[in-house]
């Protein structure tokens, strides 16, 4: 991929895998087994771009990873699935504390959510090395070879990006969970579209008048007249959180400076002071 | 003058704002509507917008600029299209037709940085309305951006597309979809015009985005952030798109599309709280004083006074749950306590302690607020900063022993006071237990207020002075009553009840009916009209009360008989007991005079000019022994010394507007002097001129509107930049007891009126113009002696056109090409008059009888008064003289000036739109005049006219005037006899006739 190997192992010392607590917590409980050698090899996979690809099919994870014969080996990853009575009892869980679908619905993983797996005996994050079942059809007898070690790596940053990825190997999909906590609430079984939130169905465009074409009616808006600086320096961005992307920080620091050298010179246009 | 119109094209791919130019033009009736789009026929040639646009907005790099066509929907009649600045034609039905406009595009960040150079506030007729909106929301635009508001995006594309990425406007606020809201009712029909298929919305939106956009993508292009320092992968690509000119990704990674769904599932969240709003109302502790509760309710968005409370979000079905707990979810991260809510599996509102709501008030409300939520205060609360919640003092009004005579503006008049807070009164012993407290937040009477340090600080100080009263100013007073909120020892005071005599001043200033009109007073040789009656009671008020006043009345209502009434009514209660300054402009002078020797000649008055004006001790003496001095701002500040000397009882400023620069010289000389009461007479409407009003009020009531750079920020920047309406009605309430302004168009003024109004107006000769009429007056006299019969005749006539020419200007008669400002006297009134009728938005019509002076005049006004000027004569071709006419008359924004020879004017046209006359050189003969002057004084004219004949004083012109008017039956004669009479006259007679004068000659270059 990269022509230059010195810069390409520069930026692959800046890959981080996981930059939300619960897939750093992902990569810390596999680090925690302690197959040092075959997860460092994995890493460098990894972050050399050896997986080619990576497709999460329900609960399973399929992976294509190119070792050093030349066609690629398959990797095949799972972690336990709960019985649908053990979800059910997670669910109910959840759904006694209105904090687990607030969170989950505003993008983050709430911090106590294992509470609720503990509390049926369970636990989200693989307990110990058997809760990870993966084939690989390298001829490395090892397991985890450095081809699953690599697809592990990978794994922890798509959580980054979709918590959902989670439950979704437990067993459960994100709309799965979101739904059952609705039918648990009492709420019927209508799912809210995506379009609650934006304009449905647009009013029809009212045709243009003749009358009064040319007039505009009334001043500027008193509080556009004097554009005052925010009282904090707080912006969306420490609203929305860090991005659910790979490496978010250092993106997040460039955005926190773009906004403020944006502000600085909004404030001065507002000022008349270009 | 052309109107400059912009509007937002919103033609996917290409998007931006084209401008073009509107002029108007006579052009042709059509029969019936065409089929075909057909070219607007009012559109300024792009080669003649350019220029002005370079003019303008010289930011904007416009010489790679090509003129390209845009088909717009405009009403138009059967007849045309409508010109956008007319009324709407009566009886002519207006349907939309697509027509052709010539302009240019700009760019959305060009377009950006013109809208941020348009003026805001009306007023400036050359930028059409649809061109004002825009410019109204680049300010949004502006807004969004110090907020914040936009959101990076990256839209991946479907198969060929190349992805792109975009700087996002978030208007998910509640302020912002109020704005939205506003701005979408409020949008012109014009702005649709290129996209009628688009509704308000979402030309809104398109112009929104595009505008914050290009803004944010050209600062961050200026410094491309360095790609090394990028993550690797597809971000990098989508980082480096965001800051380049060109919204599209190069060279892409194929992992676009997760990237972008990883973004949509970032920003999701924001987008639930857009058709209803998760909201928190924070209640006070019922008994336990550290337990407030903070309430989770739903508010439906189309309907701001609609709340659903929690229990019912819950027995809901549908997806208000949803839309609820994820705005939980989200504001949790805002403020962390309300996720101590959140621990069941229904919450309906979380416990905060008194510390906590402090901080919600301070750092949290405002940030939720702008993140979509909405947040209800308990009311004494709700608006921390404003007075009624606030720690101050009530003042109560002591009667004053005087009733008012002999105050002035700084005088000190008693007050009861009281501590309140929360609009409660505050006892000492509930103002100690509560300052003991440090709780930011006290219960006071049931309600819970913030308690401010600083306040108590202020409090506590002000407590040990231990008065029983406060004085306070008239100004501050007044000042009070008006609006503003003056602070004693650093306590603001939120409450003031007056009564008695100063209640009386609060009413009668503030409404003028409570006056008591002033009939003309003994003496008075004339009669006032009932407006005159009540402007002279007004001066008599404000005097009485020590207060500089302001009478600005539309010129020809009568500024001086008022005056002039208002003098002999002081005279008439033995109060003019002191001499009255009265400081006009040179041209004046002489007018003044003569109007108080007319209107009340008891008044003893000295003009004070020339060479031999008395100095030192001498003009001490003078002053003392006249009731009115007449000088000029010319002399003022050379004469400064002597003025200063004297104790005036009164300072009035004619044309008080030369004043308008504090910094000059004349005007800080002005300042200095003290006098009992000062007037200002001004006929230019001077509160829409910020300075001029400043540095007039400053002068009449010093201090008032405070310090010139305050002034400047508080008023003159938000209203004419920005077109601010609460500062100007804030500054208007603060001024309008001081200037009393009526205009001829009053309803109740008109009828007073007559319909046609004749002046003379009196000018001075320069000393120039003076030396050359003595010496064409020498020469002709000698000349006339020797010669007899036709040849005697021919040199008589012949010296009275020069007379008349040098009565004109100086370059009139001696044919030079010199400048021709102040070097004459006629001329220089005639530039103060016409600016009045300019800034009255009214029109005039100047006659002369000599078409190269004419000519002359035509540059001279074009040049001072920086509009164009038309000029009509015998040398007019036809087609020429149809179009002036048919644009003085029908231009909406044509020329307001029209000068006209006699001959080539005087007769046949119709000129109605012109309401004010002037004879800038005279026939002496009233008929020819009078003929003239009915080009404006006949059928169609709507306003009163007012005809103002020019006069030399102390020429054969004021005599000749005097002559007509004194003996109308020889009038009758003369005018049957043109000027033929005068050769007639003996060399004796014409000798009296013909000499100048001397006395009235106004020096202004003496520096004696």
């Amino acid at each position: 991929m990269n022509s230059d190997p010195a810069k390409a192992s520069q930026e692959a010392a800046a890959k981080v895998f996981a930059s939300q607590w619960w897939a750093q917590r992902w990569i810390d409980v596999l680090e925690s087994f302690g197959w040092t050698q075959r997860l460092a090899r994995g890493r460098n996979y990894a972050r050399g771009g050896n997986v080619l690809a990576m497709e999460f099919q329900g609960s399973k994870v399929k992976a294509k990873v190119q070792g050093t014969a030349p066609t690629p080996y398959d990797v095949t990853l799972f972690l336990d699935r709960f019985s649908d009575e053990q979800w059910q009892e997670v669910i109910e869980t959840l759904a006694g504390r209105a904090i687990f679908a607030a969170k989950l619905l505003a993008g983050e993983m709430p911090q106590n959510i294992e509470e609720a797996f503990i509390a049926s005996g369970l636990s989200l994050f693989p307990f110990n090395k058997w809760d990870i079942h993966s084939q690989c059809s390298c001829p490395d007898s090892a397991n985890p070879c450095k081809h699953i070690a690599a697809v592990y790596y990978l794994m922890g940053e798509r959580f980054d990006q979709d918590p959902f990825v989670l439950f979704a190997l437990r067993g459960r999909s994100r709309t799965q969970i979101l739904q059952r906590l609705r039918e648990l609430r009492g709420s019927g079984t209508t799912a809210p579209s995506e379009s609650a939130a934006t304009e449905s169905t647009a009013p029809p465009v009212p045709p243009l008048k003749a009358q009064g074409f040319w007039q505009l009616a009334g001043d500027l808006d008193p509080s556009l007249v004097a554009i005052l600086p925010p009282p904090s320096q707080e912006t969306v961005l420490d609203v929305l959180g860090p991005p659910p992307i790979e490496g978010a920080e250092p993106v997040v620091n460039y955005f926190k400076g773009t906004y403020a050298q944006v502000r600085n010179w909004a404030m001065a246009a507002a000022l008349g002071a270009e | 003058m052309a109107i400059l119109h912009g509007i937002w094209v919103h033609h996917p791919p290409r998007a931006g704002l084209f401008l073009w130019g509107e002029t108007w033009r006579q052009v042709a009736k059509r029969r019936k509507r065409s089929e075909a789009p057909s070219a607007h026929p009012y559109v300024q040639e792009p080669a003649e917008l350019s220029p002005r646009l370079a003019a303008q907005f010289p930011q904007i790099p416009l010489r790679s600029l090509v003129p390209e066509t845009l088909a717009l929907q405009l009403p138009a009649t059967i007849e045309n299209v409508v010109y956008s600045a007319s009324a709407a034609p009566e009886g002519k039905p207006l349907e939309l037709e697509t027509w052709l406009v010539e302009g240019f595009w700009l760019d959305g960040h060009q377009a950006f940085e013109l809208l941020l150079g348009v003026p805001l506030g009306g007023g400036d007729a050359s930028i059409g309305d649809d061109l004002r909106f825009w410019s109204q929301c680049a300010r949004w635009v502006l807004d969004l951006l110090v907020r914040a508001k936009y959101l990076p995006d990256l839209e991946s594309g479907n198969g060929p597309e190349i992805p792109t990425a975009r700087w996002v406007p978030l208007l998910d606020s509640a302020v912002d979809q109020a704005r939205l809201k506003e701005f979408a009712a409020r949008l012109p029909g014009a702005c649709r015009a290129a996209t009628p298929e688009l509704s308000a919305h979402q030309i809104l939106k398109s112009f929104l985005s595009a505008m914050l956009d290009a803004r944010v993508r050209t600062l961050l292009a200026c410094e491309p952030p360095d790609s090394r320092t990028l993550p690797a992968g597809a971000v990098r690509p989508w980082l480096l798109a965001l800051a380049h000119p060109q919204p599209q990704l190069k060279s892409p990674d194929p992992e676009t599309p997760t990237l972008a769904e990883a973004l949509a599932t970032w920003r999701a969240p924001l987008s639930y709280q857009v058709r209803s709003r998760t909201c928190f109302r924070l209640q006070p502790p019922e008994q336990s004083k550290d337990e407030w509760k903070l309430d989770f309710l739903l508010q439906a968005g189309d309907d701001p006074e609609a709340l659903i409370t929690a229990q019912q979000v819950w027995s809901s079905t549908g997806a208000l749950q949803e839309v609820f707990l994820a705005g939980l979810g989200l504001a949790s991260r805002i403020f962390a306590p309300i996720e101590r809510g959140l621990l069941v599996p229904q919450p309906t509102c979380c416990t905060v302690s008194t510390v906590e709501v402090f901080q919600f008030l301070k750092a949290a409300t405002w940030r939720l607020r702008d993140s979509g939520f909405e947040v209800l205060l308990p009311e004494s609360l709700a608006d921390a900063g404003s007075l009624r919640n606030r720690l101050g003092l009530k003042l109560e009004a002591n009667a004053p022993g005087r009733n008012g005579s002999g105050l002035g503006m700084q005088s000190l008049l008693a007050f009861k006071w009281e501590l309140s807070l929360a609009g409660k009164t505050l006892s000492r012993a509930e103002f100690d237990r509560l300052a003991v407290s440090s709780d930011p937040l006290v219960k006071i009477h049931d309600n819970w207020v913030e308690l401010r340090p600083q306040d108590v600080r202020a409090a506590r100080s002000f407590l040990q002075s231990r008065k029983d009263q406060v004085g306070l100013s008239l100004e501050d007073v007044l000042r009070l009553n008006f609006g503003d909120t003056p602070k004693i020892d650093g306590l603001p005071i939120v409450n003031f009840d007056s009564s008695g005599p100063i209640q009386q001043l609060l009413e009668t200033l503030t409404d003028q009916r409570k006056l008591t009109p002033i009939d003309e007073p003994p003496g008075f040789k004339g009669t006032l009209r009932p407006y005159q009656k009540i402007g002279v009671g007004w001066l008599a008020f404000l005097q009485k009360w020590g207060l500089g006043a302001c009478l600005a009345d539309d010129m020809g209502l009568g500024k001086t008989v008022e005056l002039i009434a208002f003098l002999l009514f002081l005279k008439s209660k033995n109060e003019l007991d002191g001499p009255i300054l009265l400081i006009c402009p040179t041209s004046v002078m002489g007018n003044w005079e003569r109007e108080i020797k007319k209107f009340s000649p008891s008044l003893s008055v000295h003009v004070h000019h020339g060479a031999r004006r008395p100095k030192g001790r001498n003009f001490v003496e003078t002053a003392q022994k006249k009731q009115i001095i007449i000088s000029s701002y010319a002399l003022v500040q050379r004469d400064s010394k002597d003025l200063k000397r004297v104790e005036w009882l009164g300072l009035v400023l004619d044309e008080a507007q030369n004043i308008k620069n504090p910094d000059a010289k004349q005007t800080q000389s002005i300042r200095e002097l003290t006098a009992r009461f000062r007037i200002a007479l001004t006929g230019t409407p001077v509160e829409n001129r910020l300075a001029e009003l400043w540095s007039i009020l400053d002068f009449l009531n010093p201090g008032y509107l405070g310090a010139r750079n305050f002034f400047q920020r508080r008023f003159a920047v938000p209203i004419e930049k920005y077109g601010d309406r609460s500062s100007a009605n804030a500054l208007k309430a603060l001024v309008q007891p001081f200037i009393l302004r009526r205009l001829k168009s009053d309803p109740q003024i008109i009828q007073d009126l007559p319909e046609k109004q004749e002046t003379n107006v009196f000018c001075p000769l320069t000393p120039e113009q003076a030396a050359l009429y003595e010496r064409v007056v020498d020469e002709s006299l000698v000349k006339i002696e020797q010669s007899s019969g036709i040849q005697r005749r021919g040199t008589v006539l012949a010296t009275l056109v020069k007379l008349k020419q040098i009565c004109n200007h100086p370059s009139h008669y001696l044919g030079d090409d010199g400048p021709l400002a102040d070097r004459s006297g006629k001329l220089s009134r005639l530039g103060e008059m016409l600016e009045e009728v300019l800034a009255e938005e009214e029109r005039a019509l100047i006659f002369t009888q000599f078409a190269e002076w004419g000519h002359l005049l035509q540059a001279h006004l074009s040049r001072q008064l920086g509009s164009e000027v038309f000029f009509l004569y015998g040398g007019t071709s036809k087609n020429q003289r149809e179009a002036m006419i048919e644009r003085f008359q029908n231009d909406p924004q044509g020329p307001r000036i029209f000068i006209l020879s006699l001959k080539a004017g005087g007769v046949g046209l119709n000129l109605t739109r012109a309401n004010h006359v002037f004879h800038f050189d005279r026939w002496w003969n009233p008929a020819v005049e009078n003929q003239a002057t009915d080009r404006v004084f006949r059928i169609g004219q709507t306003k009163n006219v007012q005809v103002y004949k020019y006069v030399c004083t102390g020429t054969l012109e004021e005599r000749i005037n005097a002559l007509i008017e004194s003996k109308k039956a020889l009038a009758e004669q003369v005018v049957s006899a043109g000027e033929n009479w005068l050769s007639d006259l003996s060399t004796d007679q014409l000798r009296q006739l013909l000499v100048l004068d001397r006395s009235e000659i106004v020096d202004t270059e003496d520096t004696a």
